[in-house]
């Protein structure tokens, strides 16, 4: 997959994570809270034999320090190497030989430890992944490997058209927050890092007050509560809160423009969006689907730009939410940059004047529901919504109110949140031509 | 882009809501006298319902004189906005947040609607507009070709499909499943729209699909609209294969050939020859490759990769198919070391029968294979492929007796598919080098 395509997943991924709202039919969730402050989350589900147990870390990249951009990345890739409870070379042959899929992630706000298995290796598949996350090793050795891994990751998008854009657009959105840097971090900051980065910034993050554990699968519920409490209590107690850095945003529209040797430009603009669980949430969702928003070959931009540039791949809308801030960012890769970002313009003046047609507001609604129901169908994708959803401090059924909520939104509602977020546009525009590399 | 218009989707919202529950039943199987077969199952994990259509249709059926029809008529028939005839209907279905996909292969052809739940009519509709209607004039037809072609050399740049498909055209060069996938308008000059009038009606017959509909639905009403829906397929004959028989390699064969790839590594495809599902040891073949090198801690991978650290990673598999396919082992690694990763894959082979496999080994493969099949088989749309790949691939019950046919598998019977079917010298090797090494 393509460095925009991961790009473009990853923001969908978080969507989806952060906004499928179908109710779910599996058994009731189950909530408990340990002594140490680790909340845990239990969903019986009969449906299919994979078990799914995800770790939400209030961990993201926004608690890097200064300096130091990739830590967070960093420190979860590196908890996968070992735990000093569990010899290595055992971790590795239970997970080889039992088909045990191990593996994490990080976002601005989040870092996510999960394992999926058969259900038949309930015990096996916990003892792995608590082990990982309350007692890793750190392995000094491995830490040049991780870090070669995540800087290649940060040249691999630098060399994307569409992420670099995206980059750049965030460092101006987000200019003095950490949300302006990739999670992945920077060059400089990965390379600074050293094992004590990492086994400091473990102990500052994850504890129990800052994790959620979510298991979905064919089981008793009483019995995944037993396991899962005895698993995490080893968990250091307490909660750290986040540091609160202010947002600034653009008082004014900025724009900024660079060149590459490519033969089609790219078009960004961007916006900045209301935090998660903001009232707003659910009319700029039914926004982003008027634009045009996920896979879908409908919507106001496809409906504007010429054929070859509105493929799906090629010009949509993204809109990851945020803890503190989502954004929503209209995109077209073409030849043609400038009538692109004439006809985008046109397009966000459109809604900002007039009211959407109740037709297209009640499909963009229905295909936006429909969307939210198929994606995140894996037990893991089910854990991973219900645990950011508790993580946030919304619930972890802030999903299912958000898509009440979206049922609820008017055509006023929409109108009314492009006013309010659709202003001050940031557009990043990559022209095709001669490289010029000060200016990245 | 055409947009709804609000009459239509207030129907669809209206037959969606008029979906009322009912008493719960549980999975369905039924004969219709047209010859196709309905299953319909529940799965409730998310309000999604998904709809497939498997036909027992591919490159195995083809004559050389029909080469091709297979794939240009799932152009045809699958259910999008651009190609079909049922544009409607596919409209709607992206219309509601849905999904359509299709897929073509040697021995079966598969297309899906799912969308949420309430909207199972609306899938019902798509599909057998396509199914039933598919737009068989010259215009279309010509589209068709060109997707085709434009789908295989997306395929053939993957240095991994590519290795495959060389692989398969070494090891069975005189079977269709050897045949190379269409690379250009030439290729299907000889498919027109009466060949594939023809292809249509004595394919897309009741006796040679089934319909399965898994997801948020109670099972017995959607196997009663799926019947509706579906009642107007034709009857007809099941399908047989063009050719009975396959013949392997009396001797190795080894093709290389480069790929335009960034990247520094090389692929390496070794095909052997393989059981195919009507072989009573194909499970154990299934489980053999899994064991043999399904993970870092099986003996290929530690042989090549921890041992002489001549490949970056290796894996291996057979795929059940209607007639017998090659076991496959594939590698990426520095082309500089092929050949004697090449030496290394027989060395492992052969110390088989100094070394021969054990319950560890057996215990690891079952758990590769059960995990595989287990994660292949968790939302509802796959649960439906797993449904009518077996049926149309096997036959009918297959599916519900596929993890006991796994546990049922022994030390013996993997010993004696490794014997019986890595045969070192009926192998063949395809070497894949990134351009920029040549």
């Amino acid at each position: 997959m393509s460095p925009a395509k991961r790009a473009v997943a990853l923001a969908l991924v978080t969507a989806a994570l952060l906004g499928a709202g179908a109710p779910t039919q599996a058994g009731d969730v189950v909530k408990r809270r340990l002594g140490n402050g680790v909340t845990l989350i239990a969903v019986p589900s009969p449906w299919n034999k994979v078990l799914a147990v995800s770790v939400l870390v209030d961990a993201g990249s926004k608690h890097d320090p200064p300096g130091l951009s990739g830590l967070a990345r960093v420190t979860a890739e590196l908890l996968l190497s070992g735990a000093t409870t569990i010899p290595r070379a055992e971790i590795e042959e239970t997970v080889d030989d039992r088909g045990i899929r191990l593996g994490s992630y990080t976002t601005e706000d989040f870092t996510e430890i999960y394992v999926v298995s058969t259900i038949d290796q309930f015990d096996a598949a916990i003892d792995v992944l608590s082990a990982l996350v309350t007692q890793p090793a750190f392995d000094g050795r491995d830490l040049p490997i991780v870090q070669r891994r995540v800087v290649e990751d940060q040249e691999r998008a630098l060399n994307d058209p569409f992420a670099a854009c995206y980059a750049r657009l965030n460092e101006i959105l987000f200019e003095g927050h950490p949300y302006a840097v990739p999670p992945s971090g920077t060059k400089s900051g990965v390379a600074a890092l050293t094992r004590d980065h990492v086994t400091r910034f473990y102990a500052d993050r994850y504890r129990g007050g800052n994790i959620v554990v979510t298991a979905v699968g064919d089981f008793r519920e009483d019995e995944a509560m037993r396991k899962l409490g005895a698993c995490f209590a080893a968990c250091a107690s307490g909660r750290v809160p986040p540091r609160g850095i202010p947002l600034k945003q653009p008082k004014e529209p900025v724009s900024y423009e660079f060149h590459r040797d490519v033969s089609r430009g790219c078009v960004t603009i961007g916006f900045a969006t209301p935090p998660m669980g903001s009232h707003d949430g659910a009319a700029v969702r039914v926004l982003a689907s008027v634009l045009g928003e996920g896979k879908a070959a409908r919507g106001r931009i496809r409906d504007a730009l010429p054929p070859d540039d509105a493929s799906s791949s090629q010009a949509g809308v993204l809109n990851p939410e945020g803890v503190e801030q989502g954004r929503l960012v209209l995109f077209a890769s073409t030849a043609d940059v400038d009538a692109a970002a004439a006809a985008l313009g046109e397009i966000i003046e459109r809604l900002r004047s007039e009211r959407v047609p109740d037709a297209e507001l009640a499909e963009a609604k229905e295909r936006l529901l429909g969307q939210m129901a198929l994606s995140g169908q894996r037990n893991i994708e089910r854990a991973g919504r219900l645990g950011i959803g508790e993580i946030a401090r919304l619930g972890h059924d802030s999903s299912d109110r958000l898509a009440r909520s979206i049922e609820a939104v008017s055509a006023e509602d929409v109108r009314r949140a492009a006013v309010k977020y659709l202003s001050n546009p940031v557009t990043v525009t990559l022209r095709p031509g001669r490289v010029s590399r000060t200016q990245l | 882009m055409a947009r709804l218009s609000r009459s239509l989707l207030a129907a669809l919202l209206l037959v969606g809501a008029s979906c009322a529950r009912q008493e719960p039943s549980g999975p369905q199987v039924r004969h219709l006298q047209n010859g196709l077969t309905i299953i319909a199952k529940p799965s409730r994990a998310a309000d999604v319902v998904s709809v497939q259509v498997w036909v027992r249709d591919g490159t195995i059926y083809e004559s050389p004189r029909d080469a091709g029809a297979s794939s240009v008529l799932s152009e045809l028939v699958r259910p999008s906005p651009a190609l079909s005839g049922a544009g409607e209907a596919a409209l709607a279905v992206e219309a509601v947040g849905g999904r359509t996909e299709a897929e073509h292969s040697q021995d079966h052809v598969c297309y899906e609607v799912t969308v949420p739940g309430r909207h199972l009519d609306l899938a019902l509709r798509a599909l057998s507009d396509a199914v039933l209607r598919p737009p068989l004039e010259p215009a279309s037809v010509e589209r068709a070709k060109t997707a085709v072609v434009r789908r295989t050399a997306s395929l053939m740049s993957r240095p991994i499909d590519r290795a495959l498909q060389m692989c398969l055209a070494a090891i069975m060069p005189r079977h269709p499943t050897a045949r190379p996938p269409a690379a250009s308008a030439s290729d299907l000059a000889a498919i027109d729209a009466s060949v594939l009038e023809d292809w249509w009606s004595r394919r897309y017959v009741g006796a040679n699909m089934v319909v399965v509909v898994v997801g948020n639905a109670e099972p017995r009403d959607a196997a009663d609209r799926a019947e509706k829906a579906f009642s107007g397929v034709a009857a007809g004959e099941r399908a047989e294969p063009w050719s009975s028989s396959v013949e392997w390699l009396t001797a190795p064969a080894r093709v290389d050939a480069g790929i335009e790839t960034d990247s520094e590594r090389a692929t390496m495809m070794i095909g052997f020859p393989g059981p195919g599902v009507s072989d009573e040891d194909h499970v154990a073949a299934d489980v053999l490759m899994m064991a043999l090198a399904g993970s870092r801690s099986s003996r290929m991978s530690r042989a090549l990769v921890a041992e002489r650290g001549i490949a970056w990673s290796v894996g291996g598999g057979w795929y059940t198919r209607t007639q017998a396919s090659p076991c496959f082992i594939w590698m990426e690694l520095d082309p500089v070391n092929a050949l004697a990763a090449e030496a290394a894959v027989v060395d492992v082979v052969e110390s088989l029968a100094e070394r021969p496999l054990d319950a560890d080994d057996l215990a690891r493969g079952k758990a590769l294979l059960t995990s595989y099949m287990v994660f292949a088989s968790e939302t509802a749309a796959q649960q439906a492929a797993y449904e009518g790949y077996w049926f149309i691939v096997a036959d009918e019950g297959y599916a519900d007796s596929y993890f006991d046919r796994i546990e049922a598998v022994t030390v013996e019977d993997l010993r004696g598919a490794a014997v019986k079917y890595l045969r070192p010298e009926s192998r063949a090797t395809v070497v894949l080098e990134p351009h920029w090494v040549k």
